[in-house]
Order: structure tokens, then C-alpha cells, then sequence
């Protein structure tokens, strides 16, 4: 397909497959909590409905900017990571380029709730950035170790390497080390419990979303559904083979989130500075001990 | 206080639209960074002057209101009521109402205790389990709802004894509802009691010594939570609780772990009671028939009775002049003093993550707080 369709129908795309799993997450976890739940479509008229809202109260120009920014470096990460039949920017940014505009959301994040200035949010935003130290160290090293193996930074490479050895050659298999920290990290960077230390209701009411509301809540929905399937998809391309068509692509995807959605049902979660000793007590020795293994 | 505490301090208010509240209430807390230097309760949401407004209206009538005291767990209010009206009035109340009273009593405190261990445990996040205890919960919702026509408000005891008799086949569904709830706690440890993090969680957080509880005034499973096995009803039995054999669970730790232990425990220890209601209970009237209540003077005097409900010791003083609407009615609730004074001790010094879990394991109805 023509770069120029890609590029506009792909957030599209992964904008409905990821509020799908927003509503199939809202679905599994309602059964496991012996509830209905609501219909698997409800994400999709929740966000409908915020931005058909109108917008009464603005914290001011940094707050609007800032969401955009949001959404934004979300999208951008999704450009450089492959899915199946377009690979396009993955040729022009690497592995590290795509760990560094990964950072661009949460940093958006801490911007436009900042300008809010409500404490929720802000205590909201510091255990993210506090979160984002704890499992980003472990799932940058799971990406070196891989690095080092490959003799390559290019993601499309490392999953095109994978996909060469079969299954045998996917990286959990290869390297379970690094699979299970990088898995650990991923709950993390998800956000799921029990490291959902970022909204904690009970805490701080919800913390970065207390003050947002009709298109700001919108966006951050839009960010959501689609920033998950991003993060899955690096997963999926770093350690479970990649995908070759749109079909194993999505099983991969539903699969993987069932996962850690189950772990996220039977979990409570951790205080702040439990979640980030945990990250640093388990995913990143394993992490560690990963890399050694292949130096030596 | 210096420049930098000066801009590190803040305020953050818990209002009743949090999701870390329990019920309408608030408080407003002091901290600096998540650490809680001071919290100041703030109640008032809920005032609807009950026991002002009971001095205003007919001793019948009352009965609708008590029980709004406290949503959770109504009966003791009830029982508390009746009983003092009785005690005044020399009222006898048949020996069947008696045994039917304390089963609304414990399946009052049990579906009570579904409720706060859910909602205890869902300020962890872990919210698979109160959506567990409180569906569990409306099994004995349904049971209220047969026996007396309402769910949450049952105004089922009058003085005299108990509006009217089990309906056909009641005692072999109570049964079952108690199986099915034992059958359930099983789960109910895997999921949260034994759970390591939740362990981790409530482990060492909003610890009460016994002689702070002691002097605090702290009742119920929060006291014998302390260690201090203190039961009204093994202490001072009402109703047949001196023909019933039962247990007083007690832990030392005095922390948020220890409260939901203790009221875990007593789940099985109100379930037993209740089975042993089912085997012995006399055939018998159940009501002894009061005087017109709409022209019931009831004679001058007081009484001071008393009860074990699941949030701790409940008492009523009441006092009567002689004429048709009480002329005192005073409440002493356990949640004024679990969900007001303990709380803002307990909350200094903690952090802001624990603070709605300590609200939730002192198990404080905030309707009582404003009575």
C-alpha cells in the first residue's frame, strides 16, 4: 500500500484495534470480577461522546498544547514501530529513537496536568516520571542485550532476525531473561497493576485524568487505546517474533494483553516506591544477568 | 516554619465525591510530599438531625429513622430502640422473637462485613474482590428482602418483638446462603486475605496499640483487633447470645492486616450463630401487641441499652417524660469515635497512599458521625 495511505489510515487502524482491546479489557476483567460488564463497543461511545462535549474551562494555551503533545508523541512512536506491510520509518529510526519519542507523551502529560495545578494530577504525574525510572532502565537493557546479539538497533531487523529462527527464534524463547524482565517492564509501562501507582483512585482520585474533562479526556483516551497498542507491538516485534500478517498480528496482540490483563485483575497495587524497588529487585537483575549471559 | 517547608507543605482535600472516601465524608490533609503531617475530619454531609428529629415524632414512627443511622449494618439501631422502649415500658417480648432478633443481627453483621472487607481491600486497587464480597453480599440482601420486605432498611424489630414470622421454607434458604457464603471464603483468602501484596499493603499501616484503643475509646473488631477480646456480646449479653456458642477472634497486631482478620473471622463465627439460631430456635408467637402506637404514651423513665454491631459497641440512652414521642434519644455509635478521633491520630504521621486504606479498615459509617 502507498506510504502516503499508510501514514493516514494507520493511526486509524490502531486507533480501533486498540479501543477494541480497551473494551475487551473492560469485558475480561468484569468477568473475572463475576460482573457483565459493559458492551465491547463502550469505549468507542465514551470517546464519542467526550469529544462531542463542549470545552467551558481551559487551563490556558501550555494545557491545550501540551495534550496535543500527548497524542502527538504517541502517533510519532507509532510511525517507527512495524506493523505488518509497513515498515516504512522503521528505516530511518531505530530502537533508540524509538525509546526517546516514547518519552514525549508522559512528558506532554506532565505539561498539561501540571497547568492544571491540581494536586491529584500532579502527584499523578510525579509517580509516573518515578514509574517511568523504575521499568524503562530493565526494558532498555532487555533492548541492548538484543542489540548486542543482532549486531543491529533497527527494530524491523531484530524482528526480521527472529522470524528467520522460527519460533525457537523468537526472543522469549531464545532468551527468557530478557523476555520476563522486558514483560514485567511492559505491566509497568502500561500501566496495569500492581503497578498502576499513576491513577490509583483510591489515592489521588484518579490522579493525571481528576481535572480533564470533555475533549482533553477525549484525547487522552484516543492516546490510550492507541499508546497501548504501540507498546504491545514493541513487545510483540522485540520478543514474540514480530507478526507477518494482520491476523497473527492481532492474535499476538489479544493474547499478550490477556496476559497481563489477568495479572492485572488479581492484583492490588503496590505504593510508589514498592513498584519501583520491585522493578529494580526483580526485571533488572534478570535484565542484568540476560546480558551476561551473552557477553560471556 | 521555613521558606522551603512553606511552598513543600500543601493541603489536599478528600471530599465526598472521592473514591477514597467511605461514604459522604470528608477530611483535609496536611502533607508534605506523601507524607501526612495532620488530617482534620470534616463531617456534616449526611446531617439530618436524627436524634433531634426523633424527639419530634411518635415512638412508632422512630423506628423508620434508626436504622438510617448507620446504612450498612441497621439492625443493631433497631434492636438498640426496641430494646430501650421495652425496658422502659416493661414490654415482654416472646422467646421466638428473641432467637429471630439475633439472626437479623448476625446476618446484619455479615452482609456488614462483606461490605468493609471489599471495600477495605478495594483501597489496594484490587478490585475483583469487593465486587465478589458485595454480590456475596446480596444473597443475604435477598433473605432481608423475604423476611421483611426491605433490602438495606428492614424496620422489622418493634418493641414487642418482630414484625412477623419466617415465610415458609425461610430457615432451609438461610442455610444455604450460609453454605454458599463458607464455601466462598475459601476464594476470598486466595484472592485478597493471603494475597502477598495485600499482605505487604496493609502490614504495619494504621496501627493502634491497646492502650492507645484503650484510651481512645475504640470498640468492636478494631479494638479486638488491639488484642483486647471485648464482646457485648459475651460481656453483656442481650438478647440469646448467652445460649449460643461462639468465638471472640482476636489479633495483637493493631494494624489495618489485623482489622480485616479479625472481621474476616468473625464471618465464620456469625455464620456458625446463625446455623445454631436455625437448629434451636422455639415455636412461638413473635410479637406481643403494644397499645395503639398512634396514641401509645409511653410511661416516664430512662434505659441505657446496648449492642455489638460490626462497626463496634452500639448504645442508646433514652429517656421518656411520659408522653407520645420520646424525650431524649441519644446515640453512641462506634464511628464517631473510629471515624473521627482515631482517624485524624492515625493519619498524621502516614502517607497518602495508605490514608483511604486506614479510612476503609476502622470501618466507620459516616451517616452515624451525623446523627
Amino acid at each position: 500500500m502507498n506510504v502516503v495511505l499508510w501514514i493516514i489510515f494507520l493511526p486509524i487502524i490502531l486507533f480501533v484495534i486498540g479501543t477494541f482491546m480497551l473494551g475487551y479489557s473492560r469485558k475480561f476483567i468484569a468477568r473475572i470480577e463475576r460482573r457483565y460488564g459493559p458492551p465491547i463497543q463502550q469505549v468507542f461511545y465514551d470517546i464519542f461522546k467526550l469529544m462531542n462535549k463542549k470545552t467551558n474551562i481551559s487551563h490556558g494555551w501550555m494545557h491545550d498544547i501540551a495534550i496535543l503533545m500527548l497524542l502527538g508523541g504517541t502517533l510519532l512512536t507509532m510511525y517507527f514501530v512495524p506493523v505488518p506491510g509497513f515498515h516504512f520509518f522503521a528505516q530511518y529510526g531505530d530502537m533508540l529513537v524509538i525509546m526517546y519519542i516514547l518519552l514525549i507523551p508522559a512528558l506532554g502529560m506532565a505539561l498539561g496536568v501540571g497547568e492544571t495545578a491540581n494536586p491529584n494530577g500532579s502527584i499523578g504525574i510525579s509517580r509516573a516520571l518515578m514509574m517511568l525510572a523504575g521499568y524503562d532502565i530493565p526494558f532498555v537493557l532487555t533492548f541492548i542485550g538484543f542489540a548486542m546479539i543482532n549486531h543491529t538497533t533497527s527494530m524491523y531487523d531484530l524482528m526480521l532476525a527472529q522470524q528467520a529462527g522460527g519460533i525457537a527464534g523468537w526472543g522469549l524463547i531464545s532468551q527468557p531473561l530478557l523476555g520476563i524482565a522486558a514483560l514485567i517492564a511492559l505491566q509497568g509501562m502500561l500501566g496495569e497493576k500492581p503497578f498502576e501507582v499513576m491513577v490509583a483512585p483510591h489515592e489521588i482520585a484518579t490522579g493525571p485524568m481528576t481535572e480533564m474533562g470533555g475533549k482533553y479526556l477525549g484525547i487522552m483516551m484516543i492516546q490510550h487505546a492507541i499508546g497501548i497498542v504501540v507498546e504491545l507491538t514493541i513487545y510483540i516485534n522485540l520478543f514474540l517474533g514480530g507478526a507477518v500478517n494482520w491476523f497473527e498480528y492481532i492474535v499476538k496482540l489479544f493474547v499478550l494483553f490477556t496476559m497481563l490483563l489477568s495479572v492485572n485483575a488479581v492484583f492490588g497495587r503496590f505504593r510508589t516506591d514498592d513498584a519501583v524497588r520491585f522493578m529494580w529487585k526483580i526485571p533488572l537483575p534478570l535484565a542484568i544477568i540476560g546480558i551476561l549471559f551473552i557477553i560471556f | 516554619m521555613s521558606k522551603i517547608d512553606e511552598v513543600r507543605d500543601y493541603e489536599l482535600f478528600i471530599g465526598p465525591n472521592h473514591p477514597g472516601i467511605e461514604g459522604n465524608f470528608s477530611f483535609k490533609m496536611k502533607l508534605q510530599g506523601d507524607k501526612i503531617l495532620s488530617a482534620k475530619t470534616d463531617a456534616g454531609y449526611l446531617h439530618r438531625g436524627f436524634e433531634k428529629l426523633m424527639e419530634e415524632r411518635l415512638f412508632i414512627q422512630n423506628i423508620a429513622i434508626v436504622c438510617r443511622i448507620c446504612v450498612p449494618d441497621p439492625d443493631p439501631n433497631e434492636n438498640n430502640y426496641a430494646r430501650a422502649i421495652e425496658e422502659i415500658a416493661g414490654i415482654e417480648v416472646p422467646e421466638r422473637a428473641h432467637w429471630i432478633r439475633t439472626l437479623v443481627l448476625e446476618l446484619s453483621r455479615l452482609a456488614s462485613h462483606l461490605f468493609g472487607l471489599g471495600g477495605h481491600v478495594a483501597t489496594t486497587g484490587l478490585y475483583a474482590f469487593p465486587n465478589w464480597t458485595i454480590a456475596d453480599r446480596d444473597r443475604i440482601m435477598e433473605l432481608f428482602e423475604e423476611l421483611t420486605g426491605g433490602r438495606v432498611y428492614h424496620i422489622y424489630q418493634l418493641p414487642g418483638g418482630v414484625r412477623r414470622d419466617f415465610p415458609d421454607g425461610f430457615e432451609r434458604r438461610v442455610l444455604d446462603v450460609m453454605d454458599y457464603i463458607e464455601s466462598r471464603l475459601s476464594d476470598y483468602d486466595d484472592l485478597a486475605i493471603n494475597n502477598s501484596l495485600f499482605i505487604k499493603r496493609a502490614t504495619g499501616i494504621g496501627v493502634i496499640t491497646k492502650e492507645q484503643a484503650i484510651k481512645w475509646g475504640v470498640t468492636g473488631p478494631n479494638l479486638r483487633a488491639c488484642g483486647v477480646a471485648a464482646d457485648v456480646r459475651k460481656d453483656d449479653p442481650y438478647e440469646v447470645y448467652d445460649k449460643l456458642d461462639f468465638e471472640i477472634p482476636t489479633r495483637t497486631e493493631g494494624d489495618a492486616y489485623a482489622r480485616i482478620i479479625v472481621r474476616r473471622k468473625e464471618i465464620e463465627q456469625s455464620i456458625s450463630i446463625v446455623r445454631q439460631i436455625i437448629d434451636k430456635i422455639p415455636a412461638g408467637p413473635v410479637w406481643n401487641k403494644i397499645p395503639n402506637p398512634l396514641k401509645w404514651k409511653v410511661p416516664a423513665g430512662d434505659a441505657y441499652v446496648r449492642t455489638e454491631s460490626s462497626k463496634g459497641e452500639y448504645a442508646y440512652y433514652m429517656v421518656s417524660d411520659g408522653g407520645r414521642n420520646p424525650y431524649r434519644v441519644h446515640v453512641r455509635g462506634a464511628s464517631t469515635t473510629h471515624g473521627v478521633h482515631v482517624l485524624e491520630n492515625l493519619l498524621a504521621g502516614s502517607r497518602i497512599e495508605d490514608a483511604s486504606q486506614i479510612m476503609f479498615s476502622l470501618d466507620a459509617c459516616p451517616p452515624e458521625v451525623d446523627r
